[in-house]
């Protein structure tokens, strides 16, 4: 039952990238990548990954995306403005080499290649699934307590950052 | 569960640090609080586009104290935080270097018109909190810790190339340098979980468990892909190509801190990871760095002669001078505990580091008053218009060539010594060869300054006399300390380097406190 959802939504968000990047308008764009998030979500969930699930749904899904459809509906792009002409041959040589790297990739991992190539896989899996979130925590308030405070630092950085440089547009 | 939540409360009251942890990291702590409170002062400006003066003095009283609390400190080596803080003589000396720089960076910004631009309050606080970026980036011992680090230097950098709109260089210098630092950071991040994945821990003192071999690929495509990024951070070839446009477009005081000091930080934490006792047996690191040790220099120094602005010849020159951090990594990676490559990198980047903030800062001087870009011709007779940037400059230009009575040939004959010591006399003549090459550049500055006839082309650097004296004693400073280290102290820098490259321990034999 799980391979089955997990074959299924992998396909469909697949399906979804790919209908994503071929999108005229950029409205539609937006809302295929967001659709594309939840599932990437649900494959995470899936997978374990509780923490970073929910994450994913409410940094990626909801506020970033959220920000670039203002950003898009703002700036208002007409649609003939993106640049739509024809695929060059080195794009389709680009694409090949991505398919054919996928394939190899999921050859290797049928084969248990990538099994071997992870040797320490079994260390780092929590010891209780379902405890996922906690162990996230327990980790960020215990041995990366430091990183953690200093993520503080790194978005007021950031912020200082967004304000000026828009004052200083504002002004020119 | 209430025997996990035990666990859990054990495990914090082990980390939480004692007090020595707040004298230790002092000049990181300062610096935070300092970025802060310029911020919160700001607010009550009248005029916030000015310079703020009330800002200048705390970063530089947060420089003095930071100096004071590291000439007190007597450390050993202990391990703060899980290994978030690790406190030793490289963190020191690292500590030092990232103040004096940021010192002479202020001292610099207050001489030129252009600099004070950078002395408005918001700007000062991104100033401090990239050097407190730098800090924690050296004094990490583990891979989160290094890229908060890495992160916290990176986002203020972007932030001042950018702020000046009004050039369009500028703008694009600053949105090359965004884009291609965010790739580098996915670049570095792909990297470290790719190895997470191999040793199943972030801390450096379980990298002893990477597998570094045929069968385990995804351990080699993560430490390529972490030395690729590195090597974009450090303007290596071939992911060199944002340094010229970048360090055109900036402003210069700005460039030189850019330069000089944010290599100092990714090297220093870069000698922790290489010596936390990787096995790479098979040298597939060595490689890495080797190949991009040897395309450095050749792309450094024969792209740098065809090069008009002087801005983008010392940036071609800066990328060949980091050709050897790379040499110096691939011996570190084919023999971790080489104490002698060690020693040559913390010597060479912090010589480095004077060289790149002193002929950066000249350039600021010469460019005052004058609205392109200048080029070699803005160069000629300067000699007989200014004889002090001249001289200061032909000193900074001998440095980064490698000629003797400089520090930049100790430097250089440090990583030579090692790369031949340790076994890779071939990339060594590669190194030594090409960086003759670059010889030509140099002199033909130097020639051009000493020997050619003043035109009205010629870059002076007009600044008010008050103003000419703070730049004459800070460039003064830089050129005395690259020419006291070259001549006086190359016995009392290599006992220096020597104590600070034995005191890092691997993160592992840290007890915790």
């Amino acid at each position: 039952m799980t391979t089955f959802v997990f074959a299924f939504l992998g396909i469909l968000a697949l399906f979804l990238g790919v209908f994503l990047i071929t999108r005229r308008n950029p409205v539609a764009a937006a809302m295929l990548l967001i659709s594309d998030f939840v599932i990437l979500a649900v494959l995470y969930g899936l997978l374990d990954a509780h923490f970073a699930a929910a994450a994913q749904v409410i940094v990626y899904a909801g506020a970033i995306m959220v920000v670039f459809v203002f950003l898009i509906m703002m700036l208002n792009i007409p649609n003939e403005q993106i640049r739509f002409t024809r695929v060059t041959n080195i794009e389709w040589l680009l694409a090949f080499v991505g398919i054919v790297a996928a394939v190899i990739v999921a050859q290797a991992s049928s084969l248990g290649w990538l099994q071997t190539a992870f040797p320490n896989a079994a260390r780092i899996l929590p010891n209780a699934p379902s405890e996922n979130t906690r162990n996230v925590a327990a980790l960020m308030f215990t041995d990366y307590l430091w990183s953690f405070e200093l993520v503080g630092f790194l978005i007021i950085a950031a912020m200082i950052g967004a304000v000026v440089i828009a004052k200083q547009g504002r002004k020119h | 569960m209430i025997e996990k939540n035990t666990l859990l409360q054990t495990r914090l009251a082990e980390i939480l640090p004692s007090a020595t942890f707040y004298l230790h990291a002092f000049p990181i702590l300062i610096f935070l609080i300092a970025a802060m409170s310029a911020l919160l002062l700001g607010v009550f400006r009248s005029d916030p586009d000015k310079p703020s003066f009330t800002a200048y003095g705390l970063s530089v009283a947060a420089c003095l104290g930071g100096v004071v609390s590291i000439a007190i400190n007597h450390v050993a080596p202990v391990a703060y935080l899980g290994s978030g803080f690790l406190s030793d003589a490289l963190t020191q000396f690292g500590m030092l270097a990232v103040i004096l720089g940021t010192l002479a960076t202020l001292s610099l910004a207050s001489c030129t018109n252009v600099g004070r631009n950078l002395l408005r309050a918001e700007l000062v606080a991104l100033l401090l909190t990239a050097s407190a970026g730098l800090m924690i980036l050296l004094s990490a011992g583990e891979f989160l810790t290094f890229f908060v680090g890495l992160e916290l230097t990176s986002i203020p950098l972007y932030i001042l190339v950018g702020f000046q709109r009004q050039s369009e260089r500028g703008l694009e210098a600053a949105i090359k340098y965004f884009l291609l630092g965010a790739v580098a950071a996915a670049f570095i991040l792909l990297g470290m979980a790719f190895i997470y994945l191999n040793t199943g821990s972030l801390q450096w003192s379980d990298l002893s468990r990477l597998n570094l071999d045929r069968n385990h690929p995804f351990a080699i495509a993560g430490a390529l892909l972490f030395a690729s990024g590195i090597a974009f951070k450090l303007a290596l070839a071939p992911f060199h190509m944002w340094a010229p446009d970048v360090y055109q477009g900036a402003n210069s005081v700005l460039t030189g801190y850019m330069a000089g000091m944010v290599k100092l930080g990714v090297v220093f934490a870069l000698i922790r990871i290489l010596s936390a006792g990787l096995r790479d047996s098979n040298g597939y690191l060595m490689w890495i760095f080797g190949i991009i040790a040897a395309l450095s220099i050749i792309v450094g120094s024969l792209f740098g002669l065809v090069q008009k602005s002087v801005r983008r010849l010392l940036a071609y020159s800066s990328v060949a001078n980091a050709g050897f951090f790379a040499l110096a990594f691939a011996v570190l990676a084919y023999n971790p505990g080489s104490e002698i490559s060690r020693q040559a990198l913390i010597a060479y980047t912090f010589i480095y580091a004077i060289l790149t903030l002193g002929s950066f800062g000249v350039l600021a001087w010469l460019e005052e008053g004058v609205e392109e870009d200048l080029d070699r011709k803005s160069l000629d007779g300067l000699g007989k218009k200014n004889p002090f940037a001249a001289f200061a400059f032909t000193i900074f230009l001998i440095g980064l060539a490698g000629i003797p009575p400089v520090a930049g040939f100790f430097g250089k004959l440090l990583i030579l010594n090692s790369a031949v010591s340790g076994g890779l006399i071939g990339l060594a003549i590669i190194l030594a060869m090409f960086s003759t090459i670059s010889l030509y550049y140099y002199l033909s500055l130097i020639t051009a300054m000493w020997f050619h006839a003043p035109s009205s082309h010629t870059a002076e650097g007009h600044l008010d006399v008050t103003v000419n004296r703070r730049m004459h004693w800070t460039i003064g400073m830089l050129a005395a300390a690259s020419l006291v280290i070259g001549i006086v102290g190359p016995r009392w820098a290599i006992k220096l380097d020597q104590r600070t490259a034995r005191q890092i321990a691997p993160t592992a034999q840290i007890g915790v406190p």
